[in-house]
């Protein structure tokens, strides 16, 4: 018998051992840290509003997007690409055939509810954050650029697609069915973040070095600004443009063309840019910090970063057209034509062939090109920030709002003029507002845009199939109809 | 023999000799056909002494004149003989009508065969062996009735996909495995398997839990046996190679179709398509290879009374049919166990693996090298005249074969670990079992890409080399107590234990640029000098379960049966909440022909009716943490010119989440007739998946990055199986043995929550094609449906739309036609079902004194394919190389209907959306394998100690009868491993054909 007990002991033993530790045994910890213990630092909400700027840089969002909808489907340049189907996605976009099922609008639409539920989480847990932990300075900034960061996303909202659900919480459940916010709540909504931001975000001037790409004060003004011209409203638009002129916190560069170069990003004259740069570590798309922009609108088959550009974006014979006969600095330093070589007596000299036959007029975009020197290893990951508001573009702003009270208009327009050799327009009238933002604008995505907000929809783009009232916007895409049940 | 025996009396020093022996011999023989028996056991009862008999059921054995010679063989009755002195006794085996009563093993236990009241297949390791293949997955297919096994690719070392009854949730179904009572993904060789079995219901699963409802997979090695030595080597030599290749265009005809449809698109055909050419470069040649493989195994056995070992090494090397693919593995084992006292029995089951395997692309769309192979154009050569690689002049693909140049990839994985046990035997009819499983599983890849150049676009100027190690720690203790006692008719058996298991995982990775040099001996991170360059991760995962669990066995005078299972399971992959399930099962049995009123029907010698419900549950849809809003960092943004990091919360957690459920009743019959000679099984299954785990999307200003999971779907899948066999001997030493099984499952989804559908898999930007939707099967095929081809102007004027505008504007005669609804719509369908409607295998082994002859059938019928390479084969733009049939393509009105022949067009857009015109018959019979082993006589090697000396030849693979055009009709779940993606041949790594040859030596 005694051999039983032994047995039973060892045995009471193992299921003591077994079972002993049975409650904690089953909470294992991630091995990350949760959104419960993560507003603990100063430092983590800063990480957390830096993760709100990340979609900026987005591959499917900011690369593509603004020049193909801009300048593509404004027919500043013809869509290129390969023959055949190469991004056919845009084909029915560029003849207004489009439909709800067109997969880039249902892309951009979840992308930029992504960068809204990243600002909404990082403003309502850094609101929250005790004083103890976070100071009232830091809060205030951090919560203004993560507001900017919201304001821009919705201003790329409603451009798009018009009335919008208006977010502006971290839904629960219960919530996630919303309405369609009306136009006029959207744009209050919009002005009112940038209010905001631009109160409590620095000047350009007193940013540190280490934050440039930051939202500023000044951004926050200029997409104030963007947002009352874009609603008509002159007066607003007259007002927060003269105070960003006489700011002096921005001037224009004095050589049009250094503005787009590689070795002057973030100059005098840039008032926000998406920020990218080479990451080199093979990842591809979004995956980098660097952009596919370059190879996208870099020359077909002229060599790219091992491989060749894939030729989108070149620009129309009508574009080119549009600049003045003298206006040679602005048109050459936009365009490049056929057997035209760039950066003569430097080791990156080449010479372009742009007579591929998607490019109807054999023209490419040169102002996001790069030299050999300058392309990244890999082909998605150019060192090229995306120019989003320069301070010419706030000039012409102030231009328009004052052309439209009766100001004095010609003077910010003749600045932008004046740098580029230029004498007074010789054209008259509203025509010549509408005639300098395309040339000084022109293949920075901002044309389609620009001839919908001015009602010329259908006088500039109706022959492509443009119906006023119709195409002004995007169609909601299918899938996020499928998933609401109140639109 | 003794001298063998010299070589483990150093570990075992247990054999003994004693003396006054005389040698007695004899022959053995069935005394129902008169035939000897090879391979009957025969041992001096209370010795570890023993032998078998050889071929002619002869055996000769030393003894000490009074012993008692035990005699025994499956299937037969043993015998006990005294020796009295002889030195000749011939014995007659009787055979046992209640050979059924062999044991199977279930969870936590085993049970005998004929007790058996779940849906259980068992399969001996000598039918698992009998065609010599490496892979336990492969040789699993066809040979068990509801076990589907789908290869998919034939690349060395790849995984088989298994399913048990079917997939039982849109979140992949793979069975659970567990080796000698461990779970465990480590694999197991094939040769170091005593038996498998597969625990297909719930009835029979719900023991394991949370993991059992895809099915369980129960691997028993080998062990050592009392007072049997064996040493066993086994080699064999195969030859592989493609068996059928793509029909493809000569350059001379390429050249003429893609000038074709540039005339068409209305453009300039460039000069150099108009250049003279000549049959071009057959590329699916240049990328394959006959591949060479070999296998050794070599094992040791062997056992005393007290302690029982086994030892084995096995060495695999094989080629792949494609260039620079190649896989080689070596497995050690060491199984032992010891009776220590009366009362315990401690043992261990210990296995290494180690396995190098060198890839080649075939994941991706654009890149795989069989992709490549069929899309590059035959004019382009893999070399110019100058020796340097030649690329496409017409479009983006690779040249295949500079691409397998510059392939480093090799992959190596470990795992070394098994089980620690002990039995403790107390009171009476108590069994306490005390078993530790322990694997620990590394993984170290190492890839590095030269710099190259093949053409503008396809070159590389900057080498890099990326490491990635991962590393699994896991653990299962496992505690059960079996009591079991018979009193009168009544036999009671209750098992009770609890479990807890660990799982840990962690893994991280760095890829570093510029190396120092190219020559392989320096391809190390340390050489890299690109400090910019480089880029890490790492993370870990850690997942735990604790359980109680418990069984009833009850039969009434083995005729009526009773068996219960319960588990109630907590896993630490859900909410505090929501961490713990109950698991119950229930079946009965009744042996009808056990009944008085069946005692004279003696045809019939089995006869017994099964039926069984339970729960079961399936949790692989989840990643660990899924309850937590948990930060992801390097959500990075460029700030002062610098690159910080940034974090999101990509997800939204719910604390709700739970386990799949999955509910299966079962009814099954077992039947055996003319003794045994035939028999039939056959079950019938419902099986409803509930609760199951869907990410359904939110609506896109919700603005989650990740949907969150939620337990809303249900699917169901009905079957029924059928297994018949039928053996036979004549008197003339002819043999023969037929197992036919058939299969048949009908998948349904019956809830998707709120989902209207779950759309899947986009190939080449024709949107998605697999789509699943309540009512139908899951993963189904979906797409436009074409109506013939245009074959007028007139045609395509007079499609129109209620408004009159034409339904297809863009279309020119010999485009596609669409079928549209009545507003003009172009209508998108189910289009196809990847599922088959019946699964079957055949095996026929003949034996004609030392001949065995097998043939492997295996067949599906009623699934379709969706042939994605007509997408780059059957393209009107001619971006790519084309099918031979396009040269019959669509020229002039008349000339062809079939949308698969439509005009050429470089600029075409109609004719390769998504559609029907993809979509095949997918399928086959295959004969899988057919092979002839002899035995050669044991008179011819007597003397030189060896039992038997067998050698064979086959072939794997050895035809498909198939109306499919791609390279194999074997097309299961996609490579990114998504279960909704299945059936799509992207033209992953074909199948080889096989021929082998080898032999098999018995010490």
């Amino acid at each position: 018998m005694k051999k039983i007990n032994i047995i039973s002991a060892v045995l009471v033993l193992l299921i003591i051992t077994t079972t002993s530790c049975r409650k904690e045994f089953l909470d294992t910890k991630p091995p990350t840290l949760v959104m419960e213990d993560f507003f603990t630092s100063e430092e983590n909400a800063r990480l957390a509003v830096n993760g709100c700027y990340d979609v900026m840089g987005w591959d499917g969002n900011h690369n593509t997007i603004p020049f193909f909808f801009g300048d593509i489907i404004g027919r500043d340049g013809w869509k290129g690409g390969d023959v055949g189907s190469d991004q056919d996605w845009m084909d029915n976009l560029i003849n207004f055939t489009y439909t709800p099922d067109n997969y880039m609008l249902n892309i951009a639409w979840k992308n930029y509810y992504i960068a809204v539920n990243r600002c909404n989480t990082a403003i309502e847990n850094i609101s929250a954050m005790s004083s103890d932990i976070i100071s009232d300075d830091v809060r205030k900034e951090l919560i203004a650029e993560a507001r900017f960061v919201r304001g821009y996303f919705y201003f790329e909202l409603e451009k798009t697609w018009g009335k919008v659900p208006l977010v502006d919480h971290v839904l629960s459940p219960s919530e996630y069915q919303q309405p369609l916010a009306s136009e006029e709540e959207i744009w209050n909504f919009i002005e009112e973040d940038f209010k905001a931001a631009a109160k409590d975000l620095p000047e350009r001037s007193e940013q540190d070095p280490e934050d440039i790409g930051r939202a500023t004060a000044g951004a926050a003004k200029a997409f104030l600004a963007k947002a009352y011209i874009f609603q008509k409203k002159w007066q607003e638009a007259a007002d927060v443009t003269d105070e960003i002129i006489n700011s002096g916190e921005y001037d224009l560069m004095p050589n049009y063309a250094d503005v787009f170069k590689l070795e002057n990003e973030n100059n005098e004259e840039i008032v926000f840019s998406i920020q990218f740069k080479e990451t080199g570590n093979g990842d591809y798309g979004d995956d980098n910090e660097g952009t596919m922009l370059c190879v996208y609108m870099e020359t077909r088959n002229h060599p790219f970063a091992g491989i060749g550009g894939w030729g989108f974006n070149c620009p129309t014979q009508d574009l080119v057209d549009e600049y003045e006969p003298e206006d040679s600095i602005r048109r050459e330093s936009t365009i490049i034509r056929n057997g035209e070589t760039l950066w003569k007596g430097t080791p990156d000299e080449s010479t372009f062939n742009t007579t591929f036959p998607t490019n109807i007029d054999h023209y490419s975009n040169q102002k996001y090109v790069l030299p050999a020197s300058q392309q990244p290893a890999d082909f998605s990951d150019a060192s090229k920030n995306w120019i989003v508001i320069r301070y010419a573009e706030v000039l012409l702003w102030n231009a328009e709002a004052k052309f439209h009270l009766g100001g004095d208009w010609q003077t910010p327009l003749q600045k932008v003029r004046s740098r580029v050799g230029l004498g007074p327009t010789p054209y008259s009238g509203i025509d010549a507002i509408y005639h300098e933002r395309r040339v000084e604008l022109a293949m920075e995505g901002h044309r389609f845009w620009d001839i919908v907000r001015q009602g010329r929809g259908e006088e500039v783009l109706g022959k492509y199939g443009f119906v006023e009232g119709v195409n002004n916007h995007f169609p909601i895409a299918q899938d996020q109809l499928d998933l609401s049940d109140i639109w | 023999m003794k001298k063998y025996y010299l070589l483990f009396v150093v570990f075992f020093s247990v054999l003994g000799l004693s003396a006054q022996q005389i040698t007695v011999e004899g022959t053995v023989y069935s005394k129902e056909t008169n035939e000897t028996l090879p391979g009957v056991t025969v041992l001096v009862e209370g010795t570890s002494n023993g032998t078998v008999t050889d071929l002619d059921g002869k055996y000769k054995i030393a003894t000490a004149p009074d012993a008692i010679l035990k005699f025994s063989y499956v299937g037969y009755k043993p015998m006990e003989v005294p020796v009295n002195n002889r030195t000749k006794i011939d014995v007659s085996l009787n055979t046992d009508t209640e050979n059924l009563d062999e044991v199977v093993v279930v969870g936590y236990g085993v049970q005998k065969k004929s007790d058996v009241t779940g849906a259980l297949v068992s399969i001996s390791g000598d039918e698992m062996q009998q065609t010599h293949q490496q892979n336990i997955a492969s040789i699993l297919q066809g040979r068990a009735a509801g076990v589907t096994v789908i290869t998919n690719s034939g690349a060395p070392g790849k995984d088989e996909e298994i399913n048990i009854r079917g997939i039982s949730s849109i979140n992949g179904s793979p069975p659970l495995w567990i080796v000698d009572g461990v779970p465990t993904s480590a694999g197991v060789n094939p040769q170091d398997i005593e038996s498998i079995e597969i625990l297909k219901d719930a009835s029979a699963t719900a023991i394991y839990g949370t993991k059992g409802a895809n099915g369980v997979i129960l691997v028993t090695t080998k062990k050592g046996k009392n007072g049997q030595t064996h040493i066993n080597y086994e080699n064999r030599f195969s030859w592989g190679h493609l068996y059928k290749e793509l029909k493809l265009t000569t350059a001379k005809e390429w050249a003429k179709l893609r000038s074709e449809a540039y005339s068409n698109a209305g453009l300039p055909v460039p000069p150099i398509l108009e250049e003279p050419y000549g049959k071009g470069t057959d590329w699916q040649k240049a990328v394959t290879r006959t591949a060479a493989s070999m296998n050794h195994y070599l094992s040791f056995s062997g056992g005393s009374d007290k302690l029982t070992w086994f030892l084995s090494a096995n060495y695999n090397d094989q080629q792949g049919i494609v260039k620079k693919s190649s896989f080689s593995s070596l497995d050690l084992r060491l199984n032992t166990s010891a009776k220590l006292t009366d009362w315990l029995k401690v043992g261990e089951n210990i296995s290494f693996s180690g396995t190098n395997t060198h890839p080649v692309n075939e994941d991706d769309e654009w890149n795989a090298i069989m992709i490549e192979a069929i899309a590059i154009d035959p004019i382009t050569k893999v070399r110019k005249e100058d020796g340097s690689w030649d690329g496409s002049k017409f479009n983006t693909v690779n040249n295949p074969v500079a691409h397998l140049d510059r392939t480093k990839q090799v992959l190596k994985d470990y795992s070394v670990g098994g089980d620690v046990y002990a039995d403790i035997t107390f009171l009476k009819d108590f069994v306490f079992t005390s078993r530790l499983g322990y694997f620990q599983i590394f993984s170290n890849n190492y890839d590095w890409m030269p710099t190259f150049f093949v053409k503008t676009g396809e070159e590389n100027s900057q080498t890099s080399v990326t490491r990635d190690y991962s590393e699994g720690q896991n653990w299962v203790f496992t505690n059960y107590l079996t009591w079991a006692h018979k009193y009168g008719d009544h036999d009671i058996k209750v098992m009770a234990g609890m479990e807890a298991e660990r799982d840990y995982s962690e893994w991280f990775g760095v890829t570093a640029s510029d190396l120092i040099s190219e020559m392989e001996h320096l391809i190390y991170i340390d050489n890299a000098t690109g400090n910019q360059s480089s880029s890490s991760y790492g993370l870990a995962s850690d997942v735990r379960y604790a359980s109680y669990f418990g069984r009833l066995n009850y039969n009434y005078n083995s005729k009526y049966f009773l068996t219960v299972n319960f588990r109630r399971q907590g896993s630490s992959m859900f909410g505090p909440d929501h961490r713990w399930g109950s698991f119950p099962s229930a079946s009965v049995g009744w042996r009808i022909d056990k009944e008085n009123f069946m005692k004279n029907v003696e045809l019939i010698t089995n006869l017994k009716f099964r039926a069984g419900y339970g729960m079961s549950g399936n949790d692989l849809a989840l990643q660990p943490y899924s309850y937590f809003a948990t930060s992801v960092s390097g959500q990075r943004y460029v700030f002062g010119n610098h690159i910080i990091d940034g974090v999101a919360f990509p997800r939204i957690p719910n604390s709700e989440l739970h386990w799949e459920e999955k509910s299966s009743f079962n009814v099954g019959v077992d039947m055996a007739m003319w003794d045994d000679r035939f028999t039939l099984s056959g079950d019938f299954f419902i099986d409803k998946t509930g609760q199951m785990l869907y990410d359904p999307d939110l609506p896109g200003h919700v603005g989650t990055q990740e949907m969150p999971f939620t337990n809303v779907a249900s699917m169901k899948n009905t079957g029924v199986e059928f297994v018949i066999g039928y053996r036979n001997a004549t008197k003339k030493n002819f043999k023969y043995d037929f197992k036919f099984n058939i299969s048949h499952v009908k998948n349904e989804v019956t809830g998707l929550g709120s989902a209207k559908y779950i759309p899947a898999v986009t190939f080449m930007q024709m949107g998605y094609i697999s789509h699943t939707e309540v009512g139908h099967p899951m993963a189904a095929f979906y797409g436009y449906i074409t109506d013939g081809l245009f074959q007028t102007q007139e045609e395509i004027d007079n499609y129109v739309k209620p408004d009159g505008t034409p339904i297809q504007p863009n279309a020119a005669p010999g485009d596609i036609r669409y079928k549209a609804d009545k507003d003009g719509n172009l209508i998108t369908d189910f289009i196809g079902d990847p599922f088959p409607d019946f699964t079957a295998g055949l095996n026929m082994k003949f034996d004609y004194k030392g001949f065995s002859f097998l043939m492997f059938f295996y067949g599906v019928y009623g699934n379709e394919i969706f042939n994605a390479t007509k997408f780059y084969n059957n393209n009107s733009s001619v971006r790519y190389n084309e099918s031979e049939e396009m040269m019959n393509r669509w020229l002039l009105p008349g000339d062809t209907d079939d949308p698969n022949l439509a005009r050429l067009n470089i600029n075409d857009a109609n004719n390769s959306l998504r559609s029907d015109r993809f979509v095949e018959d997918g399928s086959y019979l295959r004969l899988k394998n057919v092979q002839l082993e002899y035995n050669l006589p044991a008179k011819l090697f007597e003397k030189i100690d060896i039992s038997s000396l067998k050698v064979f030849a086959g072939c794997d693979n050895a035809f498909t009868l198939t109306k499919y055009s791609g390279f194999d009709p074997e097309v299961g779940i996609g490579y990114d491993n998504n279960p909704l993606d299945r059936g799509i041949d992207r033209a992953r790594y074909p199948s080889p054909r096989t021929i082998y040859v080898g032999l098999n030596l018995n010490f």
